[in-house]
């Protein structure tokens, strides 16, 4: 069986993509990682129509009852239906997640580009300002943020994407930098091409690959943010879910030792949606890697 | 090595799961099933929780008696609803014109330093409160316009270099001088604890600049007082420590040293549990229903101390909509406080109808606004604020963040008022920004309807609400009619609010003053002058070691409950102290 | 050699500009009136309209903000960081009265995250795609994705109450004198959750940066020569795996304060991290300037420092 596999492999032109692909695929936790996350994604997505009941509908003689076949994880202190409510906080953890990272690669992407191609002086000028950046411990600046503009969804996107920028800026010009003495590029150069159109056509997507790796880490590190600061009560403000205030609100003794329904199925989120992300990301490390050897 | 460093992350995981999974084990201490003396026994050390950050504020140079300075200063009275406790004085007289306060000071009172408390103490430590140098909420001023020259003192005028209104007549009597009759003057002026008695001979040896910018050493490094324990030591970020005042007034106290620890909630749930507290004062009811169940801690509760309360800062919000007292009764039907009371607070509370709820106050003839959406929704079509205009109102509600209950609270209204027809929204905006909005300089103006916030003057209509203070010149700040933006600048019942509070003021006696009382309290009732009233109830948890503690439920409560006592504070069993 | 490091001396001097700058925008954005800021406001209270106007002018306040950049810059650099809100304490004393017990458990938790991490990532690299690999790998995710409030919680229930092997919270067992153990014992649970995040990262790191240098040609030669695999992977790899670790420990020193907001203020550690989350509370920008500062400083000698030891490590480094 595993020969006929082979052997139909070998049938094909081993293009980059296809052994990127084919290298993913024998991650078996990445595998795995995607699975899940393609799971949460759905759920997430479909949350209304998934749901069982309204994320918000209040039930109060419904007070912390467990998990039952009406509600599978068990109804809040407001007799919430914590089943539906953990789906749509996947909607809004996710999103933060993703347009935090959004809006940091784009920033990477513009700045990286411009430093890595056209170097000299706005190469030294967008450098430092990536030191300065760096420098600065980016919780505490991302919390005076969220304090000054007051705590909602878009505005917790917002800081994280303002100060996430500089590791990918770094990395997308330490790929210009070497992509542009390659042989394609300056031949486009030598048949005079404009600038803006060597980089988009012929630049960027070599640095696509370390790029979509980052961004994968940088979605399940955005996503701990969130809870961090809606432990800090400056995440995503109530009555809206997320994962990160479904778990702050549980952070009572109390609830901790004898309602583990209000906390465990937000913290499981968490934990399996980082954990899924993370792990793609090592199988797509593994997998774009050029050089990246076949072992195993 | 490798090994071991596995075994620790296992372990951190492991923790993390028995977080989840571990059974109560609530080991029985020895002592649990014995009953504790009678007798208040001495020595030991008492561990007292206190939450509030102490970064830059120098608990001290405030002069304030407040949960940590309370251990060593102390004020003349402690006021009650139409009585007083007496402290470092024994009681007072007023002149029939109702203008001459006279106090008669406690004898034999000792400063830490072994000097006598006098009269002159007094007059020292109210000059050095209303001094022109100290920061006061800016709204002291019209407090200060109570005693004849404190004004012109506090405002540092030419000449006014002493308050003439305070005057000595002998080492234990000291007369006040008002400048008109009022009957707040007692409980929000003499009897309140913003007032403690500072060691003038101490004092005015020391740079008076310094002290009043409270940048004095001696703030720091032993500031003293009349109290049952002295200052020892302030560690920033982790304790207070004071040691027993053996010559106190009040005869000797039991335990030897106090420390007063800072940690957040949380930490001092598990210190109270482990015996590293004594007690946590304020307790979330959440903490409260688990404590329950351990047999080593005591769940004291004092109802209905707390308030609780959505307020309209801004009458004008939706053209006028809140100054009709029926879109507000409306939004009270629509609220089902005793649901919040059973779910949220865990029955830590009860649904006020009244401003002075269980009091002699309360009027006789309640409307009580029962949970009822239905009749909600046909108040507001009655008023023409019907389906089709709700759906267009955007409802905003703002809600400070410090407290889950609030929060909760919130969440609870934003569904209720949505399912009204209403489109609405929670923003959560920290207190500073509140203040803001308020006055209209916030981010966003004055665009929100309701502000949910909970600081409450209990029952008591004698208590001035401290953060209220002086922005009210008549004592209970609800019934002030004399500010623009209340109520009753809208309201067909304002004259006749005013004149019942005239009518109070002509009288001293709390049983004349009674009748106008309850009258007021109907027609705030009937207004809704501030709707969603819930009385929260104030929870102290202690260990079995700490005896002696009294609850006063008559104290306003913010001269928390336990303050007045701790002088009959004592340890059981002392000698086995806890760390 | 020495031209290297005076030329990375050079280029950390207009970073540290762009620093102050950025805390200068921060505290430019945040409400309140910046005289209160400088003066406290108990002086201000003492002062007329006049006289108020006079130290706005004075102070440079009514300047065009490069103006005001520059007079706040010169303060800043004298260690004038004027005074919170609330008055008491100047922000530099506050710092100063803080930054110890920070750099205690950043010290302290940097060194076991390293001492855990990297012998980790070694054992992952050494037996890639085993069931160890497998296992540390779910491990180190699993510590990256918990959120620290819930592991300092759930660690104080079953360490402090449950299991009562380590004190709740607190610099030192409070009333008892100074003893190196007491503090210790004080320092191994938050120092520890500290290290968990960090540990997990570093095992991934060094997990990766040996599989890259195992695979390097010099590695293969010392194999081929018939090295033993021992000595290779002490030799060899490790040493080359490991060198660019210094760079990237040292930039994390920002992100350990950043994790200490947390852990220091559930454990009550009157360090930099509770002092900020104390400001952020109660709108301390003042503070929180400082602490910007303070630490954007540190972050940045640590780098300069880190670099220069790498370059003296490894010799063929040289700036471009």
């Amino acid at each position: 069986m595993a020969n006929d596999l082979q052997a139909e492999q070998q049938l094909f032109v081993d293009t980059p993509a296809r052994r990127a692909v084919r290298r993913f695929s024998r991650h078996r936790l990445a595998m795995l990682g995607l699975g899940v996350l393609l799971i949460m994604v759905l759920l997430a997505v479909f949350a209304p129509a998934v749901a069982p009941h309204s994320p918000t509908k209040q039930e109060l003689s419904l007070y912390r009852k467990p998990p039952t076949q009406t509600h599978w994880l068990g109804t809040d202190s407001l007799g919430r239906d914590v089943f539906s409510r953990l789906i749509h906080a996947g909607r809004v953890s996710l999103s933060v997640g993703l347009v935090a990272v959004g809006i940091y690669e784009t920033i990477a992407i513009l700045l990286g580009a411009i430093a890595g191609y056209y170097g000299s002086k706005l190469d030294w000028i967008i450098m430092r300002a990536v030191d300065v950046v760096m420098t600065i411990p980016t919780m505490i600046v991302i919390i005076f943020l969220v304090s000054i503009l007051g705590p909602s969804m878009y505005n917790s996107m917002l800081a994280i994407g303002i100060m996430g920028w500089p590791e990918p800026t770094r990395l997308v010009r330490g790929q210009i930098l070497s992509l542009r003495e390659m042989d394609y590029v300056t031949a486009a150069r030598s048949l005079g091409l404009p600038t803006h159109r060597i980089i988009l056509r012929h630049v960027l997507p070599g640095v696509v690959a370390p790029l979509v790796v980052h961004a994968t880490f940088g979605v399940a590190g955005a996503i701990l943010l969130e809870a961090g600061l809606s432990f800090l009560g400056l995440g995503v403000p109530p009555p809206t879910a997320s994962w990160g205030n479904m778990m702050s609100s549980a952070q009572t003794l109390n609830i901790l030792e004898r309602v583990p329904w209000l906390w465990v199925p937000p913290g499981i989120a968490i934990m399996l949606s980082v954990l899924s992300i993370n792990f793609i990301g090592d199988g797509l490390r593994d997998a774009l890697d050029p050089r990246g050897m076949e072992t195993g | 090595m490798k090994r071991l460093l596995l075994a620790v992350n296992l372990l951190i995981v492991a923790a993390l799961l028995l977080t989840g999974c571990a059974p109560v084990d609530t080991a029985p201490a020895a002592t649990t099933m014995q009953e504790p003396p009678t007798e208040r026994q001495y020595g030991g050390t008492l561990n007292f929780w206190q939450p509030s950050w102490d970064g830059s504020k120098d608990w001290f140079h405030h002069i304030k008696r407040d949960e940590v300075t309370t251990w060593m200063w102390e004020e003349l009275f402690f006021t009650t609803t139409g009585s007083f406790i007496p402290v470092l004085a024994t009681g007072y007289d007023v002149s029939e014109d109702g203008l001459i306060y006279t106090v008669h000071l406690r004898e034999g009172v000792k400063f830490h330093d072994g000097e006598e408390f006098t009269a002159e103490d007094v007059k020292y430590s109210f000059e050095l409160k209303y001094d022109p140098g100290i920061l006061p909420p800016e709204a002291l001023k019209a407090e200060a316009e109570r005693v004849e020259g404190l004004f012109a003192y506090k405002q540092g005028e030419e000449g006014a270099d002493e308050i003439t209104g305070i005057r000595i007549v002998d080492d234990y009597t000291v007369e006040f001088v008002l400048t008109e009759r009022d009957p707040s003057f007692f409980p929000g002026f003499l009897g309140y604890v913003e007032h403690p008695m500072m060691p003038k001979h101490v004092l005015e040896t020391l740079d008076r600049d310094e002290l009043v910018a409270g940048t004095s050493d001696y703030w720091v490094t032993g500031p003293i007082g009349t109290g049952p324990y002295q200052f020892v030591e302030h560690v920033p970020g982790q304790y207070v420590e004071y040691a027993r005042f053996d010559d106190y007034w009040g005869g000797k106290p039991g335990p030897e040293r106090v420390f007063v620890k800072f940690a957040p909630i949380e930490t001092a749930i598990i210190m109270l549990e482990k015996g590293e507290l004594d007690i946590v004062w304020e307790a979330p009811p959440e903490e409260a229903v688990r404590m329950m169940d351990n047999p080593d801690i005591d769940v004291l509760v004092a109802d209905n101390v707390m308030g609780f309360w959505i307020q309209t800062p801004n009458w004008h919000a939706g053209n006028g909509l809140w100054q009709n007292p029926k879109a507000k009764q409306a939004l009270l039907y629509a609220a089902d406080r005793q649901g919040f009371v059973d779910n949220v607070m865990q029955g830590f509370g009860v649904v006020r109808h009244s401003w002075f709820h269980g009091t002699r106050f309360e009027c006789p003839t309640l409307i009580e606004f029962e949970y009822d959406l239905d009749k909600a929704k046909a108040l507001l079509d009655e008023i023409g604020m019907t389906a089709d205009k709700r759906a267009d109102y955007q409802l905003e509600l703002t809600v400070y963040p410090g407290n889950k209950m609030r929060v909760d609270y919130a969440v609870m209204l934003h569904e209720a008022y949505t399912q009204l027809g209403f489109k609405t929204n929670v923003d959560l905006i920290d207190a500073a920004s509140w203040a803001d909005y308020r006055n209209g300089k916030g981010p966003r103006g004055t665009e929100f309807d309701f502000a949910i916030a909970n600081w409450g003057p209990g029952t008591n209509p004698y208590v001035l609400e401290p953060y209220m203070v002086g922005t009210v010149d008549l004592g209970y700040w609800p019934l002030d009619v004399e500010r623009d933006y209340h109520w009753n600048e809208y309201s067909p019942n304002a004259d006749k609010a005013k004149e019942l509070w005239a009518n109070i003021f002509a009288e001293t006696d709390i049983e004349a003053q009674t009748p106008y009382f309850q009258e007021l309290d109907c027609i705030l009732n009937e207004e809704v002058f501030i709707p969603h009233l819930i009385g929260e109830s104030w929870i102290a948890l202690k260990s079995k070691r700490l005896q002696g503690v009294d609850l006063d439920l008559d104290v306003s409560v913010y001269i928390v409950p336990q303050l007045v006592d701790i002088a009959n504070w004592w340890l059981w069993d002392p000698d086995a102290d806890s760390q | 050699m020495t031209k290297y490091i005076i030329q990375r001396v050079i280029v950390s001097i207009p970073i540290f500009f762009g620093i102050t700058m950025i805390v200068f925008a921060l505290y430019a954005l945040a409400p309140g009136d910046p005289l209160a800021m400088l003066l406290g406001e108990r002086a201000m209270l003492e002062m007329t309209a006049e006289e108020l106007e006079a130290a706005r002018e004075s102070l440079g306040l009514n300047d065009p903000w490069w103006g005001r950049y520059i007079s706040w810059l010169s303060r800043a650099i004298r260690g004038d960081l004027g005074y919170p809100l609330t008055g008491g304490y100047t922000v530099m004393e506050l710092l100063q009265q803080r930054i110890g017990p920070t750099l205690l458990l950043m010290a302290t938790a940097f060194a076991v995250s390293l001492l855990a991490g990297v012998p980790m990532g070694i054992v992952m690299a050494l037996k890639q795609y085993s069931w160890i690999d497998y296992l540390v790998t779910v491990l180190a995710f699993a510590q990256l994705s918990i959120p620290s409030f819930f592991l300092a919680l759930g660690a104080m229930y079953v360490f402090s109450l449950k299991l009562d092997i380590f004190p709740t919270s607190g610099l030192q067992t409070i009333g008892e004198p100074f003893s190196l153990w007491d503090r210790i014992h004080h320092l191994i649970m938050p120092s520890f959750i500290l290290a968990a995040y960090f540990a997990g990262v570093w095992a991934r790191y060094t997990r990766s940066s040996m599989l890259e240098t195992m695979h390097l040609e010099f590695v293969t030669t010392a194999r081929a020569k018939g090295l033993r695999e021992r000595v290779v992977v002490v030799r060899h790899a490790l040493r080359n795996a490991l060198l660019p670790m210094i760079t990237v420990a040292s930039l994390s020193l920002g992100q350990l304060l950043g994790g200490s907001i947390i852990i220091e203020t559930i454990f009550q550690w009157p360090g930099l991290g509770m002092l900020g989350w104390q400001a952020t509370l109660n709108r301390e920008y003042p503070i929180l300037m400082g602490i910007i500062l303070i630490a954007s400083t540190m972050v940045l000698a640590s780098n300069l420092l880190a670099d220069i030891l790498y370059a003296v490590a490894d010799p063929r480094i040289r700036y471009d």
